[in-house]
């Protein structure tokens, strides 16, 4: 799976979880920019990232991501 | 106390604030505070001004200087409705707003004067703080009102330097070499207790960054920064239950949690990653300032748990203390009653509200002379060990995160805007409170409420889903069925 494929999927899942149908997220975006996007909400959408991509985020992952582009890193990390 | 700041400002090359992994001196800070108090020196007869918050250096120096000036802050937050802020800074009667940039004089009405702190010239001189007028005003913050409108509660310099007097007799003292977490918004107490707490002992504070998922950003700080002293609120706990047996935190040697009941539970989950760490619970309502009581946890807690909930401890020095009943006559030890606070850290009411004032302060017979007690709504108890337990509410006030909601506030802009029926409810979902909104028949759609809420509240006071019904169920007296509601409230979330 290359980055963008990644990228589609990862914005697929923040959409349904979200439940923001439009939103559109690129490597800059952060939960800041997306409205829902806050504490609870956030341990959804990596519940569904990790169920998504079938792997476990670790605690150092979890307070390293700061940014889309950061969670594909460490998505592709795992793979 | 607040002297002390001064003689850290004007000799201590130590970090003053880490913001965004960025450090600040306090030789740094000061030139920045002195910027702002020279300005408020020039202009004595502002009693109080608006300061737009962002996570920056210069606005944590503007507090520094309204504070050790005459003059008092209230808290513009950007990111609330520009409604809120238009009730804020009328209520307040404040005529000058101070920024960090000239783009934040958009968020404010056209009447109000704008001043960015970058803007203001240097001092010509050296800057003498002068100590402040006790009686004169520290800040003014703004709570959740019942009647839709939140109501200012006035702290003076005096209330602040009780609370400041009374925290150094208790053995939770920051030192210069603590790292401090500050993971508070600007326009909640807890802010103001780790500020000036952290600034008078010269030590070093650490914000949380907005932008970032708040829990991760704090753990992120307490990790990466190896910070001492923490105080934060039981739901970071509850959301960072999952990687608990991956944390540790040796260097937290002062852990401190409050602003919402606290259960063992919970609190216990994060012992393991504060092995250093003596544990405290802080109580107390805004009104008088911050916290007037003080619980650490030793190990005869689980003797002491009230439905799961610890201590919330013993009054603080200098507080003075009532548990009464329905009658205002003084409870027996053990027997439930609400909370009265009283003493130098009591406010002297909300701004502009004679009527709530006269509600909720009362004039009560202390060691035989009448004086003022604020009326918390709290129940409460003492137990067999003397200390205060947390019963739970009188009314239908709630805490989210820290935050104090009135429920009915909620219900308001709601039952406004529906012309329907609406009650508003709290549930713990993945291990923190979510509010949510019941509404009767209403044709239009939630997205629709959802957003006037939005347009009407601060972001923790929308609810998280609205729950359209075609009739609230009634108790035999034609009351909303308030257990119904929360059978029904389960269901919807279980589904």
């Amino acid at each position: 799976m290359n980055r963008q494929q990644m990228l589609s999927q990862v914005e697929d899942i923040i959409r349904h979880t979200l439940k923001q149908p439009d939103v559109c997220i690129f490597e800059q975006t952060t939960a800041s920019d997306i409205p829902g996007w806050d504490s609870l909400s956030h341990m959804t959408v990596m519940v569904a990232i990790e169920a998504h991509f079938n792997m476990k985020f670790s605690f150092m992952e979890m307070i390293s991501m700061s940014d889309i582009g950061s969670l594909l890193d460490t998505i592709s990390s795992k793979q | 106390m607040l002297q002390q700041i001064e003689k850290h400002l004007s000799s201590s090359d130590r970090t003053a604030f880490v913001i965004n992994d960025e450090s600040y001196s306090y030789l740094e800070l000061k030139l920045h505070v002195d910027r702002c108090y020279y300005f408020l020196m020039q202009h004595p007869k502002l009693a109080l001004v608006g300061i737009i918050a962002r996570n920056n250096i210069q606005t944590y120096a503007m507090l520094i200087a309204t504070v050790l000036s005459d003059c008092g802050y209230v808290i513009i937050n950007p990111a609330n409705p520009p409604e809120r802020n238009e009730q804020i800074t009328s209520e307040s009667g404040i005529s000058v707003v101070l920024g960090c940039c000239i783009a934040d004089a958009s968020l404010l009405p056209a009447y109000l004067q704008f001043i960015a702190l970058p803007s203001l010239p240097s001092p010509p001189h050296e800057v003498c703080y002068t100590h402040p007028d006790s009686s004169s005003i520290a800040y003014v913050l703004f709570t959740s009102g019942t009647t839709g409108k939140p109501k200012g509660v006035c702290i003076s310099k005096a209330n602040l330097e009780a609370l400041l007097h009374s925290l150094a007799k208790l053995p939770l003292q920051v030192t210069q070499d603590d790292r401090v977490l500050q993971m508070f918004d600007l326009s909640f107490d807890g802010s103001v207790l780790m500020l000036f707490m952290s600034l008078c002992a010269g030590a070093a504070i650490y914000t949380v960054n907005p932008d970032r998922i708040k829990y991760l950003e704090i753990a992120r700080l307490m990790h990466s920064h190896k910070l001492s002293f923490v105080f934060v609120v039981p739901s970071v706990i509850g959301l960072l239950k999952p990687y608990l047996p991956s944390i540790l935190l040796p260097d937290v040697r002062t852990f401190i949690v409050g602003a919402e009941a606290v259960s063992y539970s919970r609190l216990q989950s994060i012992l393991p990653c504060i092995p250093n760490a003596s544990v405290w619970n802080l109580y107390g309502p805004t009104e008088a300032t911050v916290c007037v009581m003080a619980y650490q946890m030793d190990s005869n807690v689980t003797n002491e748990l009230h439905n799961g909930i610890i201590p919330i401890g013993k009054p603080m020095p200098g507080v003075m203390h009532l548990v009464v009943d329905n009658n205002l006559a003084i409870c027996a030890q053990g027997e439930i009653g609400e909370l009265y606070v009283g003493g130098e850290q009591l406010c002297q009411g909300y701004i502009n509200a004679p009527e709530r004032n006269s509600i909720d302060f009362i004039l009560y017979n202390w060691e035989g002379q009448a004086q003022r007690f604020y009326a918390t709504g709290d129940l409460v108890y003492v137990n067999e060990f003397g200390n205060y337990m947390y019963c739970g509410r009188r009314d239908r006030q709630v805490k989210i995160q820290g935050n104090r909601i009135e429920l009915a506030e909620i219900e308001h802009h709601a039952q406004a805007f529906t012309d329907c029926d609406a009650v508003a409810m709290v549930n713990e979902l993945d291990g923190v409170l979510s509010l949510y909104l019941f509404i009767e028949n209403y044709t239009g759609t939630e997205a629709d409420i959802l957003q006037h809420l939005s347009s009407k509240l601060p972001a923790y006071m929308v609810p998280r889903q609205i729950i359209n019904l075609s009739h609230l169920p009634k108790t035999d007296s034609d009351k909303t069925d308030l257990q119904q509601l929360t059978k029904e409230l389960l269901i919807r979330i279980n589904k």
